[in-house]
């Protein structure tokens, strides 16, 4: 039987350590991990890694930048091991049952399960590849050694930085004794990729790479070692390797990795773009991605490339040609607004110009920041709730919100506005305190001196990475039901107050009863104007919340040295979101899921075709999205394989991007082919959907979300 | 002066260069068989019924006694009664301002992908004034136009917006005399003169030849010769449209012509040196 120390590592990494600090206990824990953790290697991978995905452990790292523990086996070793309990006791002393929101009250608890608002302080990171690559772990050390003579008071902190690198290291010659082993019993094929990759783990991660094959070696041991997270600006990162490299493998290594990448489901991977000089970045392994991606058309890693008013006609052909496949990637961002964007933070334009994606769509310096992943997230429809039902929710039916008196005291759209925006800002406090106390508690309890090694400033500082040693330490918290909010003042306004047709008791009494007995007006409501079709008075409206909405959040401090963004991102949540509200003003019946699923129109609601839905997006000022404003559009496939489909796909994001839009997000999918996959699963297992900035097999996606993308207008193309 | 339009499409892709809004003009002079917007054809409005969202309630024919019939006038009175959304008016009068406040919109989306305004129908030349005011108020915008036109009318309407039109698409069906009529129920002598004369005048012509097996495939080699140097475009047939006839409550005529394939029109095109851009459908 194995003992204690191989069957829980971390914990007894971390128990064992005598020091008070818990970064070092931290990096103990890594340290002892990297002893003991079974190291595997398969020729046919050609790269050794891949050691986060280790079975068996009871806790690990997690892509979120946490510690994390696997609930079944972890219940499985408090039974057999005491030890478990008291690591449980000392990491997650205020920890509810699921620690991804941050609540410590009944009310608390409830604005989070009932889909109000939940707040938390995780992050994926980005960390700099680049600069690990270019200077290897020597570098590191070396830059270490420097600033431990600056900050003489933070021996313990570089210490546990160390102590990672150690491990770090350690584990690389476990991996290349290991390879040497397996040579004696390998065929002649497999001794060819053994020595190979011997021979790197000889170099690297001591040392920079000497060509492509041990970039990518170094870079995937990195990368797979305590958790795995975003590859971030990969072609950056690695195009000059590519570009130098003369062995006649190197396509064959992106494909090796590419597979790797999609057996273990890595996040974000960024290309092209532009420096903040405006020249092009996108270099031979740009185009080379872009061709394994539509070789292989997996559904991970999300690619998102990045474009300007500069970039070649390439970068958009070769775009268009790989949505056309039908991965529904890459998604396309525009450096001019994001990079605006970040520099109104405060962010200088060399930094700005080095953003990419955390996880899904969540902006991210990379190399330089931490700046949360979902740090929380709200549903903007909770606010109309609280204002037309005196501060209740209608799914929990608890006191959550504001109570700001009878609704029907207002006598101006105005006043009604005025009070709707008290609950927002309500709702922007709250979220953002709950984030502010999670921030703080991993800042104090989970410490990730691996991660601080990667990203500027910690080092430099002597901070660790998640208490405010990133040079960059903004937040981000996501919206959801925007637009329904939107279309629901905009009826109320018309019917309310403008032509005065209802009181605002009757659509009160109308909602709570779902509409029944209510005909006349759901039709009236329901079919009134609607953001997304090029209408004045809905897209006006639109315009006022999301303004008041973004700039109050940008004024609101993170824990760790920054300001809130607001972005919209959309996963499957969209749609559970939408179940727990009651009615909505704008003809959402009480059962009914669909949510707008993106900074766009609610899903159907847009009958003009993508010009119209575009114009209306363009009349809000996307700079204030820091935080990823994705747009979300479907077209069917037919016609985006044809040439004239693909140039007006092109010509659309071009005309967006010069008038300031942010991101756009392509599905191409038949609606026949997305029907049947409901019917026949089965059939259809490769059918990817991409769903704001994630991608997944539709037929895995729940239904509430499968209606809402087949119900999305499919514009003509 | 008002023109009779039963819709404004936004984002077309396969009315000339670019990204364009199609107006789509009431009233035809022609009855081609393959007909893909039949409710194009008449040149007063008519009523549609879309029978998937029908529940049968009655409420229409409380209202109207005519509702099912012949003798529809499309009145519209059945349509505020109806709780299902089955039924829709088709072909409203607007002004020359309104279409071109519709058009405008996508100015930006124009610039970036050459494209424009396209007019089409039914015979847009049908109201040719119409079509003359929408055009002025596009160039004096910096908006690019098209015409889509049968040629079925005096010339005097080409006369109109010639200067207006930055590029003609002419449909030719026929040069066969009988072929056409078999077809459209009309002779085409006046369309053949028409396009001579549109040919000495005018360099941005684009013909388009629908292309439809066993109706007039025979025809392809005489309009190509016909056509000289002008580039000729194919249009094969295709049965997206053929759902619209039920909606109308009129029959289709064509249910045993089965599309032809992208491989046969790229052969053909090669073979004949004309043009084809597969559409995906």
């Amino acid at each position: 039987m194995k003992n204690i120390r191989e069957t829980e590592p971390f914990a007894y990494g971390f128990l064992h350590c005598k020091s008070k600090s818990v970064e070092k206990r931290m990096a103990c824990s890594i340290l002892n991990y990297a002893q003991v953790v079974p190291v595997t290697v398969r020729a046919e991978d050609w790269f050794a890694g891949n050691t986060c995905n280790a079975e068996n452990y009871d806790i690990r790292f997690r892509s979120n930048g946490a510690m994390d523990y696997r609930m079944e086996l972890f219940a499985k070793s408090i039974r057999k091991n005491p030890l478990a309990l008291v690591y449980q006791v000392r990491m997650f002393p205020h920890i509810g049952e699921n620690y991804v929101f941050w609540t410590r009250n009944h009310k608390e608890h409830a604005l989070a399960v009932h889909k109000n608002l939940w707040g938390t302080g995780l992050g994926h990171g980005n960390p700099d590849y680049k600069m690990l690559l270019d200077v290897g772990t020597k570098g590191i050390r070396e830059k270490i050694a420097k600033y431990r003579t600056v900050h003489s008071d933070k021996g313990e902190f570089y210490d546990s930085l160390e102590c990672t690198l150690d491990a770090f290291e350690l584990l690389a010659k476990r991996y290349r004794d290991e390879a040497k082993k397996q040579m004696q019993t390998a065929s002649e094929e497999e001794k060819i990729a053994l020595r190979r990759m011997a021979d790197a783990l000889e170099n690297v991660p001591r040392n920079k790479p000497r060509n492509f094959f041990e970039a990518v070696q170094f870079f995937w041991l990195a990368f797979s070692f305590l958790e795995i997270d975003s590859p971030g600006l990969f072609d950056y990162a690695l195009g000059k390797y590519y570009d130098e490299d003369d062995s006649g493998i190197r396509y064959a290594c992106l494909q090796k990795l590419w597979e790797l990448f999609y057996k273990t489901r890595s996040w974000n991977l960024c290309i092209g773009g532009s420096d903040e000089k405006g020249n092009d970045l996108c270099c031979d392994l740009t185009y080379d991605i872009l061709k394994v991606a539509r070789e292989y058309r997996y559904n991970t890693p999300n690619i998102t490339m990045r474009f300007h008013k500069n970039s070649p006609e390439r970068a958009w052909k070769e775009a268009a040609a790989t949505l056309a496949t039908g991965i529904g990637m890459p998604a396309v961002y525009n450096d001019e607004c994001v990079c605006t964007a970040l520099e109104n933070l405060g962010i200088p334009p060399q930094d700005s110009h080095l953003y990419c994606m955390n996880g899904c769509n969540q902006i991210d310096i990379f190399g330089k920041s931490h700046m949360g992943l979902e740090d929380g997230e709200f549903c903007v429809a909770k606010a109309l709730e609280y204002l037309l039902f005196r501060g209740r929710c209608q799914h929990s039916h608890q006191k959550l919100g504001l109570d700001l008196g009878n609704p029907e005291k207002f006598t101006t759209f105005d006043e009604f506005l005025q009070a709707f925006f008290r609950e927002t800002d309500y709702m922007a406090d709250t979220v953002t305190r709950l984030s502010n106390e999670a921030q703080a508690w991993h800042a104090r309890f989970s410490p990730n001196p691996w991660r601080s090694n990667l990203i500027e400033g910690c080092i430099e500082k002597g901070v660790d990475y998640k208490c405010g040693g990133p040079l960059y330490g903004h937040g981000q918290i996501l919206t959801e039901g925007l637009t329904d909010t939107a279309d629901s003042l905009t009826a109320i306004k018309h019917f309310v107050f403008d032509t005065r047709k209802y009181t605002l008791k009757t659509l009160v009494t109308a909602l709570k009863k779902n509409f029944v007995g209510y005909s006349e007006l759901y039709r009236d409501f329901s079919t009134y104007h609607k953001f997304g079709n090029d209408l004045e008075d809905a897209d006006e409206m639109y315009a006022t919340i999301y303004h008041h909405i973004y700039r109050y959040f940008l004024k609101i401090d993170t824990f760790r040295g920054g300001k809130f963004g607001v972005g919209c991102s959309t996963f499957e949540r969209a749609a559970n979101y939408g179940r727990h509200l009651g009615a909505l003003p704008n003809g959402k019946r009480k059962e009914d899921s669909l949510l707008a699923d993106s900074i766009g129109a609610v899903p159907g609601c847009d009958t003009f075709g993508p010009t119209a839905l575009l114009n209306s997006v363009l009349k809000v000022d996307q700079t204030l999205a820091t935080s990823g404003n994705v747009m979300q559009m479907k077209f069917p496939k037919a016609p985006f394989q044809t040439p004239v489909g693909q140039e007006a796909f092109i010509a659309l994001a071009k005309t967006y991007f010069r008038q300031g839009g942010q991101t756009l997000q392509i599905n191409v999918v038949s609606k026949e082919e997305l029907l049947d996959a409901k019917i026949h699963p089965e059939r259809h297992q490769n059918l990817i959907v991409r769903v704001g900035g994630f991608s997944q097999y539709f037929v895995r996606l729940e239904e509430g979300l499968q209606d809402n993308i087949i119900q999305r207008t499919e514009n003509e193309l | 002066m008002d023109g009779m339009v039963f819709n404004v499409q936004r984002f077309s892709l396969q009315d000339g260069k670019g990204i364009r809004t199609t107006v789509f003009l009431k009233g035809c002079s022609l009855r081609c068989v393959w007909c893909h917007n039949p409710e194009s054809q008449k040149s007063t409005p008519e009523l549609a019924v879309y029978s998937r969202k029908c529940t049968r309630c009655g409420a229409c024919e409380k209202v109207c006694s005519r509702t099912f019939s012949q003798e529809c006038t499309a009145c519209g009175k059945c349509l505020s009664v109806c709780k299902n959304d089955a039924r829709e008016i088709l072909g409203k009068i607007h002004s020359p301002a309104e279409i071109f406040d519709m058009v405008k919109r996508d100015k930006e989306y124009y610039i970036t992908s050459g494209g424009g305004v396209t007019l089409s129908g039914g015979e847009p030349l049908l109201q040719a004034d119409f079509c003359r005011e929408i055009l002025m108020l596009c160039h004096e915008n910096g908006i690019n136009t098209v015409i889509e036109t049968a040629g079925n009318v005096p010339f005097s309407a080409f006369e109109k917006v010639l200067p207006y039109t930055d590029t003609f698409l002419f449909d030719l069906k026929a040069i066969d005399e009988k072929v056409h009529i078999f077809c459209t129920g009309s002779s085409n002598t006046r369309i053949l003169q028409n396009a001579s004369l549109l040919k000495e005048k005018t360099k941005n012509l684009l013909f388009r030849m629908p292309y439809i097996p066993h109706y007039n495939d025979g025809e392809l080699p005489k309009i190509k010769a016909f056509v000289e140097d002008f580039p000729l475009e194919l249009l094969p047939y295709h049965t997206i449209g053929i759902g619209k006839y039920a909606t109308l409550g009129k029959a289709y005529r064509l249910s045993d012509v089965t599309p032809p394939s992208v491989d046969e029109m790229t052969d053909l095109a090669r073979k004949y040196g004309v043009l084809y851009q597969p559409s995906g459908y």
